[in-house]
């Protein structure tokens, strides 16, 4: 594809190795017209300074690593178009995160959360391989389909005004996921879930800006699931105070 | 002083195979104590790119006969007999237990699961999740390893070297990516699965990450690889990007056309015969070659490509088997396949050659298997049919894991000097390259200028004179990158300095790929020699090895396991 | 330029083994881009407030007689009163698009028990016409055409 000509990419900079805080670099970068945000950071690395780090794989929009802030909004930057933008474009690390180097953002809180909501089959009795698999019509996979699309790029943690004032708060990604075996019709391990729904930081944390949504890369509508949850959770504690469940309340 | 780490067994790589022989090693074993390291966090690894399928017997009119047959056929008789039998008969198990632990399946109307097509394979046996498989199969295994505290990830770790001692691998030295220093991991067993090393090449379906680090390691430690000459081509990559455009596209019925708009794998001289759009994938992408080069492919802006055609499909169909392919040639190509044929070329896939193991993913070396991509259990042979990697992973990652827990149950932990010595010698050496001055080459163009020269050498079609060439320019490339100038020299998430260590890593990944190309003087599966047009059974039945000894490849021969199936010509 | 953000925000339960730097607010919070809409919301919340106020007063003077159910009568014509409700309405039927229009439809499980609700598509044509009928309602009852 034919040069676009020059932009200027405006890059946050940060090695704690050297920075007491983080500062801005401006990088000349000739594009081209079929260029993704990631390609020019490419080219910066490779041709002029390699000493600019960030987290990329796929460069197809599934593997989640390449997350960072756009002209302040939230992109996986393998799936931005640079020719939406204009002369200056401005490249920060994801917000709402603690910041390791440049644009690398610790993961680590991220993935607790994804680990508290329990992502994984939950069965009174699991089955046996020789059982075969268990029947789910395709009416049943589309209930949670949509929620198990998410590939933990965190864009949606970056766009929640929740997030940042509330350090507890579990957060759309986490959530969705939990939701997503709720409405498994493999799963029996809703109850679980819905208790840790229902602890500070809960669903009932989020103020349904919606944004986790808009920013979602894979149109999950976390911002549907963690509404969703609100409804199951409260209906779940209705249910236990109907009908007490033995040990925990 | 170094830390040293103690697991019983420890496995390199988070992705399918990494990630199924971590949980089938503490499924089996209460008191295992498993590591998981991985360059990336495990979400991140290349099985999440997969689209099509995975596949494993399931409808009444296929049976494990057929679905050897078909890949032993496809593996142009070079992959060992018993393993395609093994691997036949635990694919639907570990597809099922997948299924079991949350795996979103596709399904039929009456919630069975729903198969497709596939390259090769003689009825509908691919199970797919949409077209989204290896992305769904991952997270799944993620997410249900999770369960398991015993499973220690050691994320964005870089393994850099093998500990070995008194001939046995006894651990790794990993180099935390994220901290700069270095730390020995020590396991009585050690599982590498870190998948293949497409970034070999410029153009090629992989993720960045794809470096061939395992494949380099073992290498390195005296283990030889197996089979490298075979690189698989897929027959549709986006031009430009290289993105993959899933074989489940022809599965569900679409057709390849070229500039004259002709169907052209209905030209004989193809050899699919009435398969078509289904033939192995070896014999489309050296069509499309041929019509590329014959001039009868569309020009555009990043050179020539033919056509996919899924508009007659219709919208429903492509938004519900096949949605991933809709989002990425919108995205990526500006192309909506609905109504526009898909722009395609052929593009650099999957290793079928890897890290020679036995049918346990056992390796030479004492408490050294290998699984996934990375290893070569002589499944795929000369050419790999499509949706048998996913359950490769599975099938080979899960019993790798039960072979090295056995094996580790009879061995003694190793010597934690000897551990902390090689770590510490690895650690020397990695703070001397952080802003190596020495020379004044550049990663980036050493790493550019590798690529072209496998592009070159091991196309579609090679030739002794292209893969001779390659053979000396890689090693004159390897003796330049030690004078690679590299300008970071901060200890914290140092990316420079692991793209280097990756370059080198696949500097050897490449040479022995070309090296064993040099030395199979005839055509087999991916392997098309355009000097040496034939198979030739008599003299090159036989995988390839090549071994790193006294600091030289050494290229040798390894005997294929026959059976049932005797090599006769491949027609389709 | 972006506010800093909680110091824990995102941060793993032990800290990690380098420093790092502090997480930013999102840029554009809370009043560009579509944080704007998200903040008006929440400003129309003392709406809500003022007015179920009103009403408890309304409700309060229904039984307190004839004469302070006209005091209450000739406040609510007081132009400042007249104001307030011009603001108010504005503000209800702004919460009420945002809300009930764009994300309630979505908020609903699959299922309910053994129930299945409508579609998401379904819920603003249906929540429309509900809000249509009951404004009529009271209306009729206000302008004294029924009871």
């Amino acid at each position: 594809m034919g040069s676009n000509g020059k932009k200027t990419i405006v890059v946050t900079r940060f090695d704690p190795d050297r920075d007491e805080v983080p500062r801005t670099q401006s990088y000349e970068v000739p594009v081209q017209s079929d260029w993704q945000v990631l390609d020019a950071l490419n080219f910066i690395k490779d041709e002029i300074d390699p000493s600019l780090s960030y987290r990329w794989s796929c460069r197809m929009a599934v593997c989640g690593s390449c997350g960072m802030m756009v002209n302040g909004e939230a992109k996986l930057s393998c799936k931005d178009p640079l020719s939406k933008y204009g002369d200056t474009v401005e490249v920060t690390p994801l917000a709402n995160f603690p910041v390791i180097r440049d644009l690398v953002v610790e993961t680590e809180g991220f993935l607790e959360r994804v680990q508290r909501v329990k992502p994984w089959i939950i069965r009174a009795k699991e089955k046996a391989v020789e059982e075969g698999p268990v029947r789910q019509s395709p009416r049943e996979l589309a209930d949670f389909s949509q929620f198990s699309m998410c590939i933990n790029c965190m864009l949606c943690y970056s766009a929640c005004p929740v997030v940042g004032n509330e350090p507890h708060f579990l957060g759309p990604a986490a959530i969705a996921l939990g939701h997503r075996y709720n409405l498994d019709s493999r799963d029996e391990g809703a109850d679980e879930r819905y208790q840790i729904f229902r602890e500070e930081g809960g669903v009932y944390a989020c103020t349904y800006a919606n944004e986790c949504s808009e920013v979602c890369p894979k149109n999950v509508d976390p911002a549907a699931a963690v509404n969703q949850a609100k409804v199951g959770a409260v209906l779940d504690w209705a249910k236990g105070l109907i009908l007490p469940r033995g040990g925990e309340g | 002083m170094t830390e040293v780490l103690r697991h019983d067994i420890v496995i390199v790589g988070g992705g399918a195979a990494g990630l199924r022989a971590a949980i089938a090693a503490v499924e089996a074993d209460p008191d295992v104590s498993v590591a998981l390291v991985s360059k990336v966090y495990p979400m991140r690894s290349h099985t999440v790119s997969a689209e099509g399928g995975a596949a494993a017997v399931d409808r009444d009119d296929d049976s494990f006969e057929l679905h050897g047959y078909d890949t032993v056929k496809g593996s142009d008789f070079l992959g060992d007999q018993d393993v395609i039998q093994y691997f036949v008969q635990e694919a639907p198990k570990e597809l099922t237990r997948l299924e079991h632990w949350g795996c979103p399946w596709s399904r039929n109307e009456d919630g069975s699961i729903a198969t497709r097509a596939f390259g090769g394979m003689t009825t509908k046996r691919t199970w797919f999740a949409a077209d989204k498989v290896g992305f769904h199969m991952l997270h799944t295994l993620f997410q249900h390893s999770m369960r398991f505290d015993r499973i220690v990830r050691y994320d964005e770790q870089f393994v850099t070297k093998l500990i070995v001692d008194g001939g046995a691998v006894r651990g790794v030295s990993a180099l935390d990516i994220r901290e700069g220093v270095s730390r020995a991991i020590l396991g009585r067993a050690v599982i590498l699965a870190t998948g293949g090393a497409g970034i070999c090449f410029p153009f090629t379906t992989n993720g960045n990450i794809k470096t061939g680090d395992g494949m380099a390691l073992a290498y390195r430690a005296g283990v030889p690889l197996k089979d490298m000459e075979f690189v698989q081509y897929h027959p549709t990559g986006l031009p430009g990007t290289g993105i993959l455009v899933t074989e489940a596209t022809r599965g569900e019925g679409g057709r390849l056309f070229n500039r004259k708009g002709e169907r052209f794998l209905e030209n004989a001289a193809y050899g699919v015969g009435s398969k078509l759009e289904l033939g192995p994938r070896d014999m489309i992408s050296r069509a499309v070659d041929q019509e590329i080069r014959a001039g009868n492919g569309f020009e555009g802006p990043h050179g020539q490509y033919l056509h996919l055609d899924l508009t007659h499909l219709g919208r429903k169909l492509l938004e519900t088997r096949l949605p991933f392919v809709l989002e990425l040639c919108r995205t990526y190509v500006g192309v909506d396949p609905v109504t526009q044929p898909i722009p395609i070329r052929p593009v650099v896939h999957y290793m079928m050659g890897g890290i020679d193991t036995d049918i346990d993913g056992a390796t030479e070396m004492p408490g050294l298997y290998a699984a996934g991509e990375c290893g070569n259990h002589s499944l795929n042979g000369a050419n790999r049919l499509g949706s048998n990697s996913l359950t490769e992973c599975l099938v080979f990652g899960a019993r790798a894991a039960i072979h090295a827990l056995c094996f580790a149950k009879g061995v003694e932990a190793g010597s934690e000097s000897v551990a902390r010595q090689q770590t510490e010698e690895e650690a020397a050496r990695i703070a001397s390259l952080r802003g190596q001055r020495k020379g004044g080459e550049s990663l980036a163009r050493t790493r550019s200028q590798m690529q072209e020269v496998m592009e070159e050498g091991l196309g579609v079609y090679r030739n002794q004179d292209g893969m001779r060439v390659a053979v000396e320019k890689l090693a004159q490339i390897k003796e330049r990158a030690a004078d690679i100038r590299l300008e970071d020299t901060s200890t914290v998430f140092n990316t420079e300095l692991t793209a280097y260590l990756e370059l080198v890593n696949m500097l050897d990944v490449a040479e022995v790929a070309a090296l064993s190309g040099l030395a199979r003087r005839e055509s087999r599966g991916a392997h098309a020699c355009s000097d040496f047009p034939e198979r030739n059974d008599r003299e090159y039945l036989h995988h390839s090895l090549v071994r790193f000894d006294d600091r030289r490849p050494r290229v040798e021969k390894k005997a294929v396991t026959l059976g049932r199936w005797e090599p006769e010509a491949r027609k389709y | 330029m972006a506010r800093a953000a909680h110091p824990e925000t995102m941060g793993p339960r032990r800290p990690g083994p380098t420093r790092t730097a502090p997480p930013m607010m999102p840029p554009k919070f809370p009043m560009a881009g579509r944080y704007r809409s998200y903040t008006l919301f929440g400003a129309c919340s003392p709406a809500f407030v003022i007015s179920s106020l009103i009403l408890l007063r309304i409700t309060w003077a229904l039984g307190d007689g004839e004469a302070a159910w006209s005091e209450v009568l000739r406040d609510l014509r007081h132009p400042l009163s007249l104001l307030y409700h011009g603001v108010a309405l504005v503000a209800f039927l702004y919460t009420g698009w945002r809300f009930f229009i764009k994300l309630f439809g979505k908020s609903q499980p699959p299922r309910i028990g053994p129930f299945r609700p409508p579609p998401a598509a379904a819920f603003p044509p249906m929540l429309i016409a509900a809000w249509v009928v009951a404004s009529a309602a009271v209306t009729a009852v206000a302008w004294g055409l029924v009871l």
